[in-house]
């Protein structure tokens, strides 16, 4: 018997339903199985197609998603990823995202039911992301490539359907926001004047990672006039330095993103990634006064006692708690917009590297493939 | 609350209207179906003191009768 097919005939794995793609779709919709966008019906032909690159037992049980503390396992995420409109060969990736995911110090318990607008942004480093085509110049956080549209999708259709992650039930989100559609990129690494991120975390440039990071939408720093590195560097200091964001009350990891061109003028101006860092721990900044009377004295000076207790009005509050809170990436195209991504806060970001089953560092996706 | 619950204690939980929903979901997902719910106005998180007590005053009957439920 196909594995597939036995998996399924357990109770509520699966379910016989007839229709064209339109009823399938409203049937799905109805039981609030998607985002609000059609579906790929996730018969089992497509599923198993969807599983040719994965190289571990199909219900070999990766972990427990939060809210639901349902088990998240290789054919259920595939079945997410057909829905999502995902090629096989996007598999390990959204595989791998789930892991990262599931480590504690990501708190996706926190980050799936807040009241918080965020979404696990997941950025690609290594030589699989030019392989699958993600993309990481031009309008990389937009539209247009089915990698990051699709294995973004899946991520979310996975903490929804998987995770419980139902607006209004486990999603308690306030607002939400469009990053909880689909968030996937790659860092430009051919673009960057620095080592590319994830080698900034210990990994070689040939191996291929995941990173999840708790985030918000970018947020865009429009700086057309400054031609030094301090000049571009005040102008994202000066975005980040906001009383509202999570980061600055709960010690979090925000993430600047620089384009090309803003990278290689602040590269040209001596600026190490560090010493980027370093700036911006120094001249990110909000006055105590500009949080409300109740949020100083309710928030801030209980969080901090040891700085804020008895910080007189005027006192400086670091939108970080140190310099390497802040995280560097080089995203985009042409042009002169930079981005502040502020996250959850209670979070910490987490990078996995792309290894096959039997934990050896992965080169292609084809090595999954047939496995 | 779970593992309270589940450890033999007695547990209520005190919870705003608007996310009755997520724990009425997390009490069964968690195997807490004996957990007590009291429910009160939402918001509570930015609310005054004085509308602090009217949504305690608005859990006492409750959390009393539980209480004595409890020792009982």
């Amino acid at each position: 018997m196909n594995p597939l097919t036995s998996f399924v005939s357990s109770p509520s794995a699966s379910f016989v339903a007839e229709g064209d793609f339109i009823a399938i779709n409203d049937l799905y919709r109805q039981r609030g199985w998607t985002d609000g966008l059609p579906i790929i019906p996730p018969n089992l032909q497509r599923v198993e197609e969807m599983l040719a690159f994965c190289d571990r037992p199909w219900n070999d049980p990766i972990g427990l998603l939060a809210p639901r503390w349902a088990e998240a396992t290789p054919w259920r995420l595939a079945a997410n990823a057909v829905m999502a409109g995902c090629r096989p060969e996007y598999f390990p990736i959204i595989l791998l995202a789930v892991e990262a995911m599931m480590v504690e110090s990501f708190n996706l318990y926190g980050i799936q039911a807040t009241t918080h607008l965020c979404a696990p942004l997941l950025v690609v480093n290594g030589p699989i992301a030019k392989e699958l085509a993600i993309n990481c110049g031009s309008n990389a956080f937009g539209p247009g490539y089915q990698s990051n549209a699709s294995i973004g999708r899946a991520i979310r259709l996975i903490l929804l359907n998987i995770g419980g992650a139902i607006p209004g039930t486990g999603d308690m989100a306030t607002l939400g926001s469009p990053a909880k559609y689909s968030y996937c990129i790659a860092e430009n690494e051919s673009q960057s004047p620095w080592s590319p991120f994830h080698v900034e975390r210990g990994f070689s440039a040939e191996v291929s990672t995941v990173t999840v990071i708790g985030a918000e939408a970018p947020h865009n720093v429009n700086d057309h006039e400054s031609h030094t590195a301090q000049g571009i560097l005040k102008m994202i200091a000066g975005t980040c330095s906001t009383p509202g964001t999570n980061d600055i009350a709960y010690s979090g990891e925000p993430l600047i993103i620089l384009s090309p061109e803003h990278a290689a003028t602040v590269a040209q101006g001596g600026f190490s990634k560090q010493a980027v860092k370093e700036y911006l721990f120094k001249n990110a900044w909000v006055r105590l006064d500009s949080f409300s009377e109740e949020n100083i004295e309710r928030r801030m000076r209980i969080k901090f006692p040891l700085t804020l207790g008895q910080a007189p009005m005027d006192a400086r509050v670091p939108v970080v708690q140190k310099p390497e809170d802040f995280l560097i990436m080089v995203v985009g195209g042409a042009g002169k917009h930079s981005a502040f991504i502020p996250t959850f806060g209670a979070t910490r970001s987490v990078t996995l590297p792309l290894k096959n089953n039997t934990g050896l560092l992965v080169h292609s996706i084809q090595d999954f493939k047939g496995s | 609350m779970a593992l309270l619950l589940n450890k033999g204690k007695k547990v209520a939980l005190i919870c705003s209207t608007a996310f009755s929903n997520l724990a009425k979901a997390q009490s069964r997902v968690l195997g807490a179906n004996a957990l007590h719910l009291i429910l009160i106005d939402h918001p509570l998180g930015g609310v005054e003191e004085k509308d602090l007590m009217l949504r305690f005053e608005q859990a006492k009957p409750k959390l009393n009768q539980l209480l004595s439920g409890f020792l009982s």
